[in-house]
C-alpha cells in the first residue's frame, strides 16, 4: 500500500490532538466542583494502544502499527482539599473538594504532546515527499 | 532482467527498501507514546550468491558481476525502556527518518540518471 506510511503519521497526529484536547478539558475544569452529592471533576487520562496492521508486500509482513487512543480514563488519585466554611458546597468540617489537576502536570503533558504532534508531520512530510520524488522519474 | 535494466533494478530494490524502513520508523514515531510498544527495525541484508561460472582463460579476466540476493528482515530494538514499557527514542527516529529519506530521495536521482542514459542511448542524441 502506497499511502500506508501517510495514514500511520495521521493516526499519530490525531491521538496526540485528542490528548491536547483532554488537557484543554483538565485545565478548563480546574475549578469545577460540581454539586454537593457528586464528586467534582476527576482528571482524564488518554491510554494509547498500537493498533498492528500487517502490510503484507512480497509476501513480507511488515509489523506496521496504527496508534489509537482506547481509552479515556479517570485519574483515581485523591481530590485537593480546601478549607473554606462558607462555601456552600463545604463538608462538616469546613472542606472543599476540588479536582485533582495540577496545572504544571498538565502543562508538561501538553508540552510532550505538542512536540509528538510535530515529530508525526514531519515524519508525514517526508513520507511525501518521497512519494512525490518517485513521480520525478516520469518526467525523464 | 536484461543487462539493460540490471542497474535501474538494483536501484529500484533499495529504493523500496528505503521507503517500506520507512513506513517502519513513521509507526514507531506514530507510537512513541503508547504504554509497551517497542520500536522496529527494518534491516537489509546482503546476500552474494555467485552467478554461472564463467570460464577464465586469462588471469585478468574480471569475476562476473556477484549478483546480490536482498534479504529483508523485521527486528525488533530492545533499548532501554522508560516506566510504561515504551522505548522509543523519538530524536533517534527522526534521525533515522532523514537518513531514509535522504537515501531514496538519491536512489530516484540516480534513476533518473540511468533513464536518460538510457535514453540517450535509444535517440543517440
Amino acid at each position: 500500500m502506497l499511502f500506508k506510511g501517510l495514514e500511520i503519521s495521521q493516526t499519530g497526529m490525531a491521538a496526540q490532538k485528542i490528548r491536547i484536547d483532554i488537557v484543554s478539558s483538565n485545565l478548563a475544569n480546574i475549578n469545577s466542583t460540581n454539586d454537593i452529592n457528586t464528586e467534582p471533576y476527576r482528571r482524564k487520562i488518554p491510554v494509547f494502544e498500537a493498533v498492528l496492521d500487517s502490510e503484507m508486500e512480497e509476501g513480507k509482513n511488515l509489523p506496521l502499527a496504527k496508534v489509537r487512543v482506547k481509552e479515556v480514563v479517570e485519574d483515581p488519585s485523591p481530590f485537593k482539599l480546601k478549607y473554606d466554611p462558607s462555601n456552600p458546597l463545604a463538608d462538616e468540617n469546613g472542606y472543599v473538594r476540588l479536582p485533582n489537576i495540577d496545572p504544571m502536570r498538565e502543562m508538561v503533558d501538553m508540552m510532550s504532546a505538542m512536540r509528538s504532534y510535530e515529530a508525526n508531520l514531519t515524519s508525514f512530510n517526508t513520507h511525501k515527499d518521497m512519494l512525490l520524488k518517485a513521480l520525478e522519474i516520469l518526467r525523464v | 532482467m536484461s543487462e539493460m535494466w540490471q542497474s535501474v533494478d538494483r536501484l529500484s530494490n533499495m529504493a523500496s527498501y528505503y521507503l517500506e524502513r520507512t513506513k517502519v520508523i513513521q509507526s514507531n514515531i506514530a507510537n512513541a507514546d503508547t504504554p509497551g510498544y517497542k520500536p522496529k527495525e527494518l534491516i537489509f541484508e546482503k546476500e552474494l550468491t555467485q552467478q554461472i561460472e564463467l570460464k577464465k582463460e586469462n588471469p585478468k579476466h574480471i569475476d562476473p558481476f556477484p549478483e546480490t540476493k536482498t534479504e529483508k528482515k523485521i527486528i525488533e530494538l530492545d533499548n532501554f525502556s522508560g516506566y510504561d514499557g515504551n522505548s522509543v527514542d523519538v530524536q533517534e527516529e527522526l534521525a533515522k527518518l532523514a537518513e531514509s529519506s535522504i537515501m531514496y530521495k538519491s536512489m530516484v536521482e540516480t534513476m533518473k540518471k540511468e533513464f536518460s542514459k538510457l535514453k540517450l542511448a535509444i535517440t543517440g542524441r
